[in-house]
């Protein structure tokens, strides 16, 4: 099994050599590293140059009694057939991080729009973060952990003289 | 020269059978374990309530009978809600006694909304 | 087709200005109340009868998919997980138990394993009918629309037999396996399904006409490095000469034991992608042949039974899926705690990318006649894009 994940180890060697962070081979054809987040504009490009071009997703998780958001990005080569996740956390009370357009473009662009409508997620260097699914929304942002989505919708839509609705809020 | 194939087209499809069946004189037959209406074996069921909480919509609730049947069917059984089922069929599946099933019964739509709700009963002449 | 006009800047359509009569711009919303958009808008600058420039309107089904499974079980979830996207339900319910499985690390059986790609593969054809039938509707073939619905029925009397129900499976491929067994002829009423669904793609064939061919030959052209720099994948990244394939590059389930090819165009119009789609729908039916040949005995599911939602627990990790969807790659990103229910759940279509970033690029330029064709010929999903 270890001649297998020649390729996966080959790519986290060439990362550490250059940024001095550890890497982890999860299987074949999956590779996870870890970066703080002043460095990840430089670790994109980088990757980018060893045949990474096409990012298939960005994605955000919350984790409020750390206080962070964690960002992932996850890269597919076409040419080495490998996808390389990075990870990165950011601050959650002052959620302001790089963005990844002038690596990707278009692409980016999209993912990162959606993640500042339903996160709050601040890209600085996206030029069109308009929102993109919710229309006339004035209240926080909807899938950050503590919002809560019960009270909201009790309040603006529960009706009480409907018998069979009690069963969703008991 | 496309005539002469418009004119074999024509003769082809005016005398094939169409695809379709003159429904409600003729139906197509709904094979077995179709998802449908369900149906309850009161006389099974030990009131577990693994039916309510495993259904993804809130659809099942445990209730108890009316007075008259409290004698003989003491514990609380299932009551569906068919307006928030989506005939999944997980309760079926996670039933230890086998006495909630579902039915190929699919002529559910009714003018009546307390029709949606359906209570159990236990079965006979009451 | 797309000539470089003289460089009017892209005009965001958020306030509408005052259109002086004598003006030939004007605002045409190819919108959701549209019978030929689905549910989905997009706003046009128009010039005469040229498109300047377009900007998408999404999110008129944003039903909050990532946020809802968080509150549920894996197997609540899988039912969930057929409505991301209608039109291929089976293929979703296989995105998301095989993110299960793997930060499980169940043993998945491997009769469930073939069943799972048979049901993969019959899902991919009738998307594909789908396909046909609005491209048609589209230029105004309706004929071929109303022929290409009659012989999905088909495909989807034998889901209603094997899975109970037609359009929606209710999580047939679950976490584990698949939920039932086939029932007994089940395998000589798919080849009957097979056999029925090559006299379609025959007509497909004799269809090609010389109307259809003018309208969508030379239309929508998308050249390959335009096409990985906008995020597209599947039919639409084949049909501009790159030939890649998450079934062939990064295998799943049985897929590295089956023996198919990949279709591949260099044209990158929408003549080419309805050649791909045609090529992909004869290797599907190679691939189910092969499948009930091969199809072993044994257990459908492991665990046999469901475990109460109390008792369910996920071990701690993280995982990211990627596979083949009928329209370009489908991945799931999940993240356990070790709790019951999953911590984060991304799932990434491949819609939103066509549908936004792709779409408006194409539509810049183009000739109002050309919208349908171009439009229905990236096979877009607004399920989807807005999950």
């Amino acid at each position: 099994m270890a001649e297998s994940l020649h390729k996966e180890s080959k790519v986290i060697e060439d990362i550490s050599a250059k940024f001095k962070i550890a890497g982890k081979v999860q299987r074949e054809r999956r590779v996870w590293v870890t970066i703080d987040k002043d460095n990840l504009i430089m670790l994109c490009n980088f990757a980018k140059g060893l045949g990474f071009e096409h990012l298939s997703a960005i994605s955000v998780t919350d984790w409020p009694e750390e206080g962070t958001f964690e960002l992932t990005y996850h890269l597919w080569s076409y040419s080495e057939r490998i996808l390389l996740t990075i990870k990165t956390k950011i601050d959650r009370a002052n959620p302001v991080a790089d963005s990844v357009v002038p690596v990707w473009q278009e692409n980016a662009q999209i993912h990162e729009r959606e993640l500042h409508e339903l996160f709050g997620v601040e890209f600085e260097g996206n030029k069109d973060l308009t929102p993109l699914f919710l229309e006339d929304w004035n209240g926080p942002p909807p899938f950050q952990k503590d919002f809560d989505w019960k009270e909201y919708v009790r309040q603006q839509c529960y009706d009480q003289a409907n018998e069979r609705e009690r069963a969703y809020y008991d | 020269m496309s005539m002469l194939k418009t004119i074999e087209v024509l003769f082809e499809t005016l005398f094939s059978k169409p695809m379709t069946v003159k429904f409600p004189y003729e139906a197509i037959e709904i094979p077995e374990d179709y998802r449908g209406e369900h149906e309850l074996d009161i006389d099974k069921c030990v009131g577990c309530g693994l039916c309510a909480e495993i259904c993804p919509n809130r659809a099942v609730e445990m209730v108890e009978l009316p007075e008259e049947h409290k004698e003989k069917y003491p514990k609380t059984y299932p009551r569906l809600d068919l307006g928030k089922c989506c005939f999944c069929g997980l309760c079926q599946d996670i039933c230890p006694r086998k006495c909630l099933m579902l039915t190929k019964n699919v002529f559910l739509a009714t003018p009546d909304p307390s029709a949606v709700i359906k209570n159990p009963m236990p079965k006979g002449p009451q | 087709m797309t000539k470089q006009m003289n460089e009017k800047e892209l005009i965001t359509i958020e306030h509408i200005e005052p259109i002086i009569p004598e003006d030939t711009d004007y605002n045409f919303y190819f919108g959701p109340a549209h019978s030929g958009s689905g549910n989905f808008g997009v706003k046009l600058r128009i010039d005469g009868e040229r498109v300047t420039s377009a900007r998408a309107d999404p999110g008129y089904l944003h039903r909050g998919f990532e946020k809802l499974m968080e509150y549920r079980v894996p197997m609540q979830n899988a039912v969930l997980s057929d409505r991301v996207c209608v039109l291929e339900a089976l293929n979703w319910n296989l995105v998301h138990a095989e993110a299960v499985d793997e930060l499980t690390g169940v043993e998945v059986p491997q009769r469930a394993r073939y069943i799972r790609v048979l049901m993969a593969e019959l899902s991919r054809l009738q998307s594909h009918l789908i396909w046909y039938g609005a491209m048609s509707l589209g230029i105004g073939f309706d004929t071929g629309f109303k022929i290409a619905f009659g012989y999905r029925d088909y495909i989807l009397d034998l889901f209603e037999l094997i899975t109970g129900g037609r359009v929606y499976p209710a999580g047939y491929i679950c976490p584990g396996g698949v939920r039932r067994d086939l029932p007994g002829g089940a395998e000589d009423k798919i080849k009957r399904a097979l056999d029925q669904t090559e006299e379609m793609m025959q007509k497909v064939k004799d269809f090609d006409n010389i109307v259809f061919s003018r309208r969508t030959k030379g239309v929508g052209i998308l050249r390959t490095e335009d096409a990985i720099r906008l995020g597209a994948t599947g039919p639409v990244l084949r049909a501009c000469g790159m030939g890649t394939d998450v079934r062939k590059d990064d295998p799943y389930e049985i897929y590295n034991e089956l023996d198919f090819d990949i279709p591949v165009r260099r044209e990158g119009d929408a003549y080419a992608r309805y050649l791909i789609m045609g090529s992909e729908m004869e290797e599907s039916i190679k691939i189910i042949k092969q499948v009930l040949e091969r199809l072993p005995e044994g257990k459908v599911r492991e665990p046999a039974k469901i475990t109460p939602p109390s008792r369910v627990k996920i071990p701690e990790g993280e995982v990211y899926v990627r596979n083949e969807l009928a329209r370009g790659e489908g991945c799931a990103y999940m993240r356990s705690v070790g709790e019951g229910a999953p911590y984060r759940v991304k799932l990434r279509g491949p819609d939103l990318l066509h549908m936004i970033p792709v779409l408006e690029y194409l539509l810049k330029g183009s000739q109002i006649a050309d919208i349908p064709a171009i439009y229905w010929s990236l096979n877009i999903c607004p399920a989807d894009m807005d999950r």
